[in-house]
């Protein structure tokens, strides 16, 4: 599919633009992966208010722009900044975060040429990240076993001869699927399970995986904050964190009935896990919890903007 | 509609559900159920990965009484696969598991 930024026309995108950037400078609206407009109950978002939509082809009709960079560029921003209930308050909520983050919410917008064919932008973004991922100097590196590893470079592999041109076959990415399945299945780590769930559900060729690649890439870039906020805590609090990690794996891959419903509980095999998602764990350390988050602040504010800078990159150079 | 998914309404059920001769995948949903607008890009991809080979439906939960009767649906988002008699409710939500389960199914 071939898209035409507003249409080509400058005018067009000063009027579109127009009605978001008073809202956003007014901290009237709140990035939303939805693209939330008019939604009962939740504040509009940025890409909404952009379209006068939530729906993702309305939105793609009406901007030229593709959903899935909208859907991106509301959840980079929604990842660093915090939104809270503010009944008093013009908007019924207010939006707080860094002053370089809150700015990209019109940045990405302002860096749209007219006319431009964005729809390359979230597969070279995708692949950007993987290959970050894939670093030696990577966060998270320790806790990426080698089997994983070599599925991340497999991906990278074919998602470079899709971007240069070159075919894949459906038999290419079956094994590759089946490789990391395989990875996931073995792998234990308290810090690894996202980012192994993030490398299975890429595991397509980069186009087509694109159109959902917001949604997978939103637990990992959360995993990865996570992992941040652990250069400030004490070894005990490191280690309950690991717990807490894996008392959500547990309940999120524990079998489950045709209603959704769990049968038998998985933290029943996790006492540790099961104490630190226990609401007087969190009673008593919450304190805590919000002191090691705001002193991580800075740290995952310069990764959110490294990515926020790396999606503006891609949009100025289309 | 969107590319590959079908729209089906309890009018139009037995025509494109009951009379279908290739296995039917059912997505339950709702505008107000976000992780179903979340699951549709999802949704999406598996049309695009089986074609022909998959009959890929949506059902509005809120319009569509009769359907959601004769499944039995209890929640959504709700995926539910029919291959001639078999009726399977999906467990996974990633299109990479999505298509390993559907896969043993249709074998």
């Amino acid at each position: 599919m071939t898209f035409e930024a507003f249409a080509g026309h400058p005018v067009f995108k000063t009027q579109m633009l127009e009605t978001v950037r008073a809202r956003w400078s007014a901290r009237a609206l709140a990035p939303s992966l939805d693209l939330n407009w008019k939604r009962e109950g939740q504040p509009d978002s940025i890409g909404g208010t952009l379209a006068e939509t939530q729906d993702r082809g309305e939105f793609e009709l009406r901007t030229g722009i593709p959903a899935d960079l909208a859907q991106l560029c509301e959840l980079l921003i929604a990842a660093g900044v915090r939104t809270s209930d503010a009944p008093d308050g013009a908007a019924g909520f207010s939006l707080e975060g860094a002053d370089a983050l809150l700015a990209f919410g019109i940045e990405w917008l302002d860096a749209i040429r007219p006319g431009a064919d964005l729809g390359l932008i979230v597969p070279l973004f995708a692949r950007h990240c993987l290959d970050l991922l894939l670093k030696p100097e990577f966060d998270l590196a320790a806790h990426i076993s080698l089997e994983l590893r070599d599925v991340g470079f497999r991906i990278l592999i074919l998602w470079g001869r899709e971007l240069a041109g070159q075919g894949t076959t459906r038999a290419e990415w079956r094994d590759v699927q089946r490789a990391a399945m395989a990875a996931t299945a073995n792998d234990a780590g308290a810090w690894s399970y996202r980012i192994a769930t993030f490398i299975e559900a890429i595991a397509w060729p980069v186009r087509s995986v694109s159109r959902e690649f917001a949604g997978l890439f939103e637990p990992f870039l959360f995993n990865w904050s996570m992992y941040l906020e652990t250069a400030f805590m004490t070894d005990e609090e490191r280690t309950d964190r690991e717990h807490l990690l894996l008392g959500w794996k547990a309940l999120a891959t524990a079998p489950r009935d045709e209603a959704g419903n769990i049968d038998v509980d998985p933290l029943d095999a996790l006492p540790e896990s099961r104490r630190v998602i226990s609401s007087d764990h969190i009673a008593r350390t919450m304190d805590r919890v919000l002191a090691v988050r705001e002193a991580a602040r800075g740290r995952k504010d310069e990764l959110i903007r490294s990515l926020m800078d790396a999606v503006l990159t891609l949009i100025r150079g289309a | 509609m969107s590319a590959g998914i079908t729209t089906v309404s309890d009018a139009t059920f037995d025509v494109e559900i009951e009379q279908s001769e290739r296995p039917v995948l059912i997505d339950f949903w709702a505008p107000w159920c976000g992780p179903c607008m979340a699951l549709l890009p999802t949704i999406e991809g598996l049309a695009s990965v089986y074609g022909d080979d998959l009959k890929v439906v949506k059902v509005n939960v809120d319009e569509n009484p009769r359907i959601v009767e004769k499944f039995g649906v209890q929640g959504i988002p709700n995926l539910t696969l029919l291959k001639e008699d078999k009726v399977v409710v999906l467990r996974e939500r990633s299109r990479t598991r999505l298509v390993q389960e559907i896969d043993c199914i249709l074998g």
